[in-house]
C-alpha cells in the first residue's frame, strides 16, 4: 500500500510541477485468480497481478485525464503530458474542481484475511464442485459457462488538495449458465451468481444447483397468452426492470442533465408506500461498501426512496458544486476513467409477504425469472422477453413459458407495485425481493 | 520484440502463445454542453497462453522486458498444471493451417495524427450543440467520438509471427426529447476501421446529428406499437443486428458445443434459400472499412472469410484452433482478446446476409399489412436461437404505403424461424452496427449489416 501511495504523490506532484492547478491521481494494485468452465468442463485458469494509476487534472478549469497500466516514472511522465494537453484542449467548466478530504470510516468485512490463501488449487476446486453440483442434479443440464474470481487489491486516492486515503479489499464471486437440453428441445437460459467480499461467504455448489433447477423447470416452455395482469418479477428480473432505472434516475447526474423522472421531485410520492430503496455504503461485508468513493469522499448512507417517498439523489462532488451543496460521497468508477456518480450497496427493503403468499393470491398472472429485453431509464418504458418465464394460475405457478413479452413503464409500475417479498436475494451489490406488479401488457406471439 | 518473442515462446518447451498488445485510446463524451469526459488510455502488456498436459494456463504481465514475460510464462504454466487434474477432457491438439507471418495493417489510419485533441473535442462540443438545439423539446442531448490504436505482436511456438496494427473509431449522437412529461430517445453511431476521413465518409456528424434529434422528437408524438405476429421489413441496422446477436452467437463453436441451437445440424436447412449469410475479417462486400475487420486474430490465424449459411443450408460454425481440430476443420481467425489481460475467445468480426434483388420500394409496395423498422436499440439472444431487439423507429405499412411512426417496439422470436420466414431482401446493402461492442465476457469491436429484407416476427409494444 505504501508503494502505491508514493506513486500517487508524485504522479500528483509531477502534474502540479508541468502546470496543473490541480492533480488527482487514483491508483489500483491487484492479484486475480480466474477458473474459467465451459462445455461442461474447466476451460481456463487465470493468474495475473495488475495496476494502474489515472490521472486528473485541472487547469483554468478544464479538466484532463490519462490512464496507464504501468506505475513507471516514465509512464507517470506520458501521462502527465496527455492530460494537461487534454485540458488544454477542452472548453472551462466553472463546476470542474476537487473535493477537500474529509474523514473517513473503515469499514468492515471488505478484506477477507486468508485472502492471500485462495489461490488456482482453491479456485479450481470450488468451480469443480459448482459444475458438479449442476450436472449431477439432472443429465439435462449444460453449463455453457461458468467462473469462480477471487481477487485481492488496494486501492488509493490521493489530491493536491490534501485527500490521502487507501483501503485494501477482496472480492470473491461464482457464476454459472446455461440450459437444459432433451432432444431438440432446448430450455431457457439461466444464470446464477453468488458474490462476498470473503471466500467463505460463496457457495457455488448451491449456485450450480439452483440454476440446475431453473433450467429444468423450463423444459416443455409453451407459447404463452397475451393479456394484461399481474406479473411476478424475480429479484434477478426486478434489477433489471425496477433498481436498473430508479438508481439511474436517483443520480444527480441524471436530474441535472434532463434524463430523470425523479427530477423536481424530492419529497413527492414517486412510488408505492411498500417501497423502500436505500444506498448503503456501510453495509457490513457488501460487495460494494467502502470507506470512500472515487474522489476519496466518504459515501454517506442514503435513503433513496423511503416508503414511496423520494428522499435523497446521489452526488459527487462536481454534480454537488452545480446544486451548490456538499457532495453524498457517490463518486464511483475505476482508474482507468473518470468519475462518475454511482450507487453503493442498494438495499431494497423486505416486504411482509412471504413468496408463496404472494403467488397464491394471483389468479392469472405469469412469475418473470428473467428479462431480456430493453429498459430505457430515462423515459422508463421497457419491452423485452421473458426468460424463464412461468404461467401463474389460480395461485400456483403453471406451465413454463416461451415466446412472451413483456412491456410497460418503470415509473408508472412503481406505483403499481401490489406486493413485496419478505424473501430477498443478493446479486452482487445490490439486495432486492421479489415485486407483484398489477398490471403489465403481456404479449405472445 | 520479434526476437524476444520468438527466443522466449520457444524456450519454454510447452506450446506457447505470446501477445504483446499495446493499445492507445482515446475517448470525448459530451453531455449538455458539459465535456464529461477527455481521456487518454495507454493499455499495454503481455499475454501468455500455454498449454500443458492438455490444460490452458494464463497469465499477463505490464512489463515487456523478458523479465516480466518469462515470470508470466511460469505463472500461466503452473496455473495450468495446478488445473490440469480437474480438467475431464483434454485438449489433444490444436488446428493446423496457415499461421500468419508478416507485417500487417488493417487500415491506413494516417490522417488521424493530424487531428489534435482540441479539435476532436471541439467537434464533439459542437455537434452535441447541434443536436441539443435541434427542437425546443430536445431536453438533453450526449455525443460521443472515441479511437482505438492497437500495436500487436502475436508469436507462437509452433510458427504465428505477426506484427499487426489496427485504427477503430466510432462517433454517436443521441437526443432525448420531453413533452408533457413523456421523454423519448433517438440516437444514431458509426464505427469503422481505418482514419478520421473513414469515420465521416458517409455519416458526417451533421447528418449523425439530424438523425438523434428528429428522431426523438418524432417519437414524442408518435403512438405506441400494438404487439402480435407480424410481417415486417428490417433495415440493414436491424438485419445486422439479427445477423449477429439472433444467428452469429449460436454458430461460435464454443456455444455449440455447449449444446446451442446449430448443434449437430451442419448440412441441415436453417432458413429460406434466399439466406447466404457470412462473417468474415474483411470486407468482401460494401464499404471497405467495416468496424469489425480483423486481418489476423489473436492465435495468429488469417481472418478470412466464412460461410455459415449458405442459400438456407447452414454450412460452417465459428471456430479458434481448439474447437477447430474438435470439428476436423480449418481455424476461421476468430479467436479475439480485448486487452493483453484477456484470454482469446471465439467472437465474430464482420457479420452480414448477402443482399438480394429488389429495392426497398418493391419490398413496400408488395407488402399489405405489415411494419417497416429502423434503428436497432440493444439486443440479446439466447443459445437457443431465441433473441429480442429493441427498435427506435417502426412504420406502419398498409396496402404497400408507408404510414404513421409508432414507438417502443420490439422484436422477438427464434432467430431460425425468423430467417425461414425471409420472402425478400433487397439490393441496398449497409454495414451498420460498427459503432458499440459486442459483450461475451469482453468486449469486442465488430459490424454487422445487410440490406433491407422482408420476414416475420414477434412485435412488443403496449
Amino acid at each position: 500500500m505504501e508503494r502505491l501511495y508514493q506513486i500517487c504523490v508524485r504522479a500528483v506532484e509531477m502534474a502540479v510541477a508541468a502546470g496543473a492547478d490541480e492533480a488527482e491521481a487514483f491508483a489500483s494494485s491487484g492479484d486475480m485468480v480466474d477458473v474459467q468452465l465451459q462445455k461442461n468442463d474447466l476451460q481456463l485458469a487465470k493468474s495475473i497481478s495488475s495496476e494502474g494509476l489515472g490521472l486528473r487534472v485541472f487547469r483554468e478549469k478544464c479538466l484532463g485525464f490519462a490512464f496507464a497500466n504501468s506505475l513507471t516514472d516514465e509512464a507517470l511522465s506520458d501521462s502527465v503530458e496527455e492530460a494537461l494537453s487534454i485540458a488544454a484542449g477542452s472548453p472551462p467548466d466553472d463546476h470542474n474542481g476537487l473535493p477537500d478530504p474529509v474523514p473517513t470510516q473503515e469499514r468492515r468485512g471488505v478484506l477477507d484475511p486468508d485472502a492471500d490463501a485462495f489461490g488456482v488449487e482453491q479456485a479450481v476446486q470450488a468451480s469443480i464442485d459448482m459444475l458438479r453440483a449442476a450436472r449431477g442434479f439432472d443429465p439435462r443440464v449444460t453449463v455453457d459457462v461458468g467462473e469462480l474470481a477471487a481477487s485481492r487489491g488496494t486501492k488509493v486516492v490521493v489530491s493536491s488538495r490534501g485527500v490521502r486515503v487507501a483501503e485494501k479489499s477482496s472480492s470473491f464471486s461464482c457464476i454459472i449458465l446455461g440450459m437444459a437440453r432433451e432432444g431438440d428441445v432446448v430450455s431457457s437460459f439461466d444464470y446464477q451468481t453468488q458474490s462476498s467480499r470473503l471466500s467463505s461467504g460463496i457457495d457455488p455448489p448451491s449456485a450450480g444447483r439452483r440454476f440446475a433447477e431453473n433450467v429444468v423447470a423450463t423444459l416443455g416452455a409453451v407459447k404463452g397468452e397475451s393479456f394484461e395482469g399481474p406479473v411476478l418479477l424475480t429479484p434477478k428480473a426486478a434489477e433489471e426492470i425496477i433498481s436498473y432505472p430508479v438508481m439511474y434516475a436517483a443520480r444527480a447526474t441524471s436530474v441535472q442533465k434532463d434524463m430523470s423522472k425523479f427530477a423536481g421531485r424530492l419529497g413527492k410520492v414517486v412510488a408505492s408506500g411498500s417501497l423502500t430503496v436505500v444506498d448503503d455504503s456501510a453495509l457490513d461485508g457488501g460487495f460494494a461498501t467502502t470507506a470512500f468513493d472515487r474522489e476519496g469522499q466518504s459515501p454517506m448512507v442514503l435513503p433513496i426512496i423511503e416508503g414511496g417517498l423520494l428522499r435523497n439523489y446521489l452526488y459527487d462532488s462536481y454534480t454537488a458544486r452545480k446544486d451548490g451543496r456538499q457532495s453524498t460521497g457517490h463518486a464511483g468508477g475505476g482508474a482507468s476513467a473518470v468519475p462518475t456518480v454511482s450507487s453503493t450497496n442498494v438495499v431494497w427493503s423486505a416486504g411482509d409477504v412471504d413468496l408463496e403468499s404472494l403467488i397464491g393470491g394471483v389468479e392469472r398472472g405469469i412469475l418473470v425469472s428473467r428479462f431480456a429485453g430493453n429498459v430505457d431509464p430515462v423515459s422508463g418504458d421497457f419491452s423485452g422477453s421473458v426468460k424463464g418465464g412461468r404461467m401463474i394460475r389460480s395461485g400456483k405457478l403453471a406451465e413454463p413459458l416461451s415466446g412472451t413479452m413483456i412491456a410497460g413503464n418503470t415509473f408508472d409500475v412503481l406505483s403499481d407495485v401490489v406486493g413485496v417479498s419478505r424473501e430477498r436475494e443478493t446479486l452482487f451489490s445490490e439486495t432486492i425481493p421479489y415485486f407483484l406488479l398489477g398490471r403489465v401488457t403481456v404479449s405472445a406471439g | 520484440m520479434r526476437d524476444l518473442l520468438k527466443e522466449i515462446a520457444g524456450s519454454t518447451g510447452v506450446w506457447t502463445e505470446l501477445r504483446v498488445h499495446d493499445r492507445r485510446s482515446v475517448g470525448v463524451t459530451v453531455r449538455k454542453g458539459v465535456v464529461e469526459s477527455a481521456s487518454s488510455r495507454r493499455i499495454r502488456g503481455v499475454g501468455v497462453r500455454v498449454l500443458v498436459d492438455g490444460t490452458w494456463g494464463f497469465s499477463a504481465t505490464a512489463g515487456l522486458e523478458r523479465s516480466g514475460i518469462e515470470s508470466a510464462v511460469r505463472d500461466a504454466i503452473a496455473a495450468a498444471r495446478r488445473s490440469s487434474g480437474a480438467k475431464a477432457k483434454k485438449v489433444e491438439r490444436l488446428a493446423e493451417g496457415p499461421l500468419a507471418v508478416g507485417d500487417f495493417r488493417t487500415a491506413d489510419a494516417s490522417d488521424l495524427r493530424d487531428r489534435s485533441i482540441e479539435e476532436k473535442v471541439s467537434l464533439v462540443v459542437d455537434t452535441e450543440n447541434r443536436i441539443r438545439h435541434m427542437s425546443p423539446h430536445i431536453c438533453s442531448a450526449m455525443c460521443r467520438y472515441t479511437e482505438i490504436a492497437d500495436d500487436k505482436w502475436v508469436v507462437t511456438s509452433d510458427g504465428a509471427d505477426a506484427h499487426l496494427e489496427d485504427s477503430k473509431l466510432e462517433f454517436l449522437g443521441s437526443a432525448v426529447a420531453e413533452k408533457d412529461g413523456e421523454m423519448t430517445m433517438g440516437w444514431k453511431g458509426n464505427g469503422v476501421t481505418g482514419g478520421w476521413s473513414d469515420l465521416f465518409s458517409r455519416w458526417t456528424p451533421e447528418r449523425i446529428a439530424d438523425h438523434a434529434g428528429r428522431t426523438a422528437v418524432d417519437l414524442l408524438s408518435a403512438p405506441y406499437a400494438q404487439g402480435g405476429t407480424t410481417r415486417v421489413i428490417l433495415s440493414p441496422e436491424l438485419v445486422g443486428l439479427l445477423a449477429h446477436e439472433a444467428v452469429g452467437h449460436t454458430v461460435e463453436a464454443d456455444l455449440v458445443l455447449s449444446g446451442s441451437a446449430t448443434s449437430g445440424r451442419i448440412g441441415e436447412k436453417v432458413a429460406s434459400e434466399l439466406v447466404t449469410l457470412v462473417d468474415s475479417g474483411t470486407t468482401p462486400i460494401g464499404e471497405p472499412t467495416a468496424g469489425g475487420i480483423v486481418i489476423v486474430d489473436d492465435e495468429g490465424v488469417p481472418a478470412g472469410k466464412t460461410v455459415v449459411i449458405e442459400r438456407g443450408v447452414l454450412r460452417s460454425y465459428l471456430h479458434d484452433r481448439e474447437t477447430a481440430a474438435l470439428f476436423g476443420v480449418t481455424p476461421t481467425g476468430n479467436a479475439r482478446a480485448w486487452h493483453y489481460d484477456d484470454e482469446p475467445l471465439i467472437r465474430m468480426r464482420n457479420t452480414y446476409i448477402e443482399p438480394g434483388e429488389h429495392t426497398l420500394e418493391e419490398i413496400i409496395e408488395s407488402t399489405d399489412d405489415g411494419l417497416l423498422l429502423d434503428g436497432a436499440d440493444s439486443g440479446q439472444a439466447d443459445s437457443n436461437a431465441e433473441f429480442m431487439f429493441g427498435v427506435q423507429e417502426a412504420y406502419e405499412i398498409k396496402k404497400g404505403k408507408v404510414g404513421r411512426l409508432l414507438r417502443g417496439a420490439t422484436i422477438s422470436g427464434d432467430a431460425f424461424e425468423v430467417l425461414s420466414s425471409v420472402d425478400m431482401i433487397g439490393s441496398d446493402f449497409e454495414w451498420a452496427i460498427g459503432s458499440g461492442h459486442c459483450g461475451k465476457g469482453q468486449p469486442a469491436k465488430v459490424d454487422a449489416g445487410g440490406a433491407h429484407l422482408r420476414c416475420t416476427v414477434v412485435v412488443g409494444g403496449r
